[in-house]
């Protein structure tokens, strides 16, 4: 007689997939608590030359020990945004009065949607279409003055520079 | 006299393949979405809105993050409590600019500008006075490249 050698099926091989389960759950939970959609935050760029440099024409101008005479964070422009808020305790901080400032005159403004249709008319007579001043009052809310820049960029100018505002350093009254 | 095994009701059992891979899938986009590097932003701010700011660039390694909030008030991480005087902002300001500067020297780079970018983020019911002094400080200060953030039309 022949003997049969007989050969032992394979043990099965359980996977334990509870545990690993848990740990993709852990993880998923993990990152779900850490996901953090991306602010939709922008910037504008605000470029600070010295005074030497914005008024010299040429690089071979540029006088770095000349003293210095310049107040204002400004490029020399031809045209002014004065943005004017109430006076005194009672005032919230928003725009009350928009005035264009330029060689020709003043003009006041009734709003900012009208204030972008004229520096965009305004914009094609000047000499210097690229720089503009926006004067605020202190008191005047940032939001508004970001208003008034947005427009100016929308309205075509690359550079916007503030000069000190005429309050500052005015107590409230 | 024994009776059969009692009859055996079908047993339904779901289909945890397709259940599972969607759970991998999720995974695997939390994964890929996270980031752990944060900006120091504060989130008390709230930015003001405008249309023109441009998205964030992300290849900046030297900024100054500058956080104001309603009060004028600047925030600045590590400290106890905000700098509300002008004078304690200006010296603030001063001792990131002569760090800045001795960094720039060491590098070979005296008699260069500062590269370091100041990042303003102002809450948008700030004086715009509080804002005007620390522009006019980081001016006179010496550095040449400022942003002011804001949110655009989307972030609103």
């Amino acid at each position: 007689m022949r003997r049969r050698s007989r050969v032992d099926p394979a043990p099965d091989v359980v996977l334990p997939i509870t545990p690993m389960l848990d740990m993709a759950f852990q993880l998923l939970t993990f990152f779900i608590f850490t996901y953090r959609p991306s602010v939709l935050e922008g910037h504008m760029d605000l470029t600070l030359p010295a005074a030497a440099e914005a008024k010299a024409q040429k690089k071979e101008q540029v006088q770095p020990d000349r003293a210095t005479m310049d107040k204002e964070l400004e490029l020399p422009s031809e045209i002014t945004v004065a943005v004017r808020t109430q006076q005194g305790d009672a005032s919230d901080g928003s725009i009350n009065q928009i005035i264009v400032q330029q060689r020709a005159g003043d003009t006041v403004v009734a709003n900012p949607e009208a204030l972008r249709r004229f520096l965009e008319k305004a914009r094609q007579e000047l000499n210097n279409p690229h720089d503009i001043k926006i004067q605020a009052d202190s008191r005047l809310k940032y939001q508004y003055v970001m208003q008034i820049m947005d427009i100016c960029t929308r309205a075509g100018f690359t550079n916007v520079g503030f000069p000190p505002p005429p309050d500052l350093g005015t107590p409230p009254r | 006299m024994s009776h059969g095994p009692a009859a055996e009701g079908s047993l339904a059992e779901p289909n945890l393949t397709p259940l599972l891979d969607v759970v991998l899938q999720l995974l695997m986009f939390f994964m890929m979405c996270v980031n752990f590097v944060t900006e120091q932003v504060n989130e008390d701010i709230r930015l003001p809105v405008a249309q023109s700011a441009r998205p964030m660039e992300k290849g900046l390694v030297d900024v100054l993050f500058l956080n104001i909030d309603s009060l004028g008030q600047l925030i600045v991480p590590g400290h106890e409590r905000p700098l509300r005087t002008q004078g304690e902002i200006n010296f603030y300001l001063r001792q990131q600019y002569t760090d800045a500067r001795r960094l720039v020297d060491l590098r070979g780079g005296a008699g260069s500008d500062v590269p370091t970018t100041v990042i303003i983020r102002a809450h948008r019911d700030a004086n715009f006075a509080a804002i005007y002094q620390v522009l006019r400080t980081c001016k006179d200060l010496g550095y040449r490249k400022l942003q002011l953030r804001a949110l655009t039309k989307g972030g609103a």
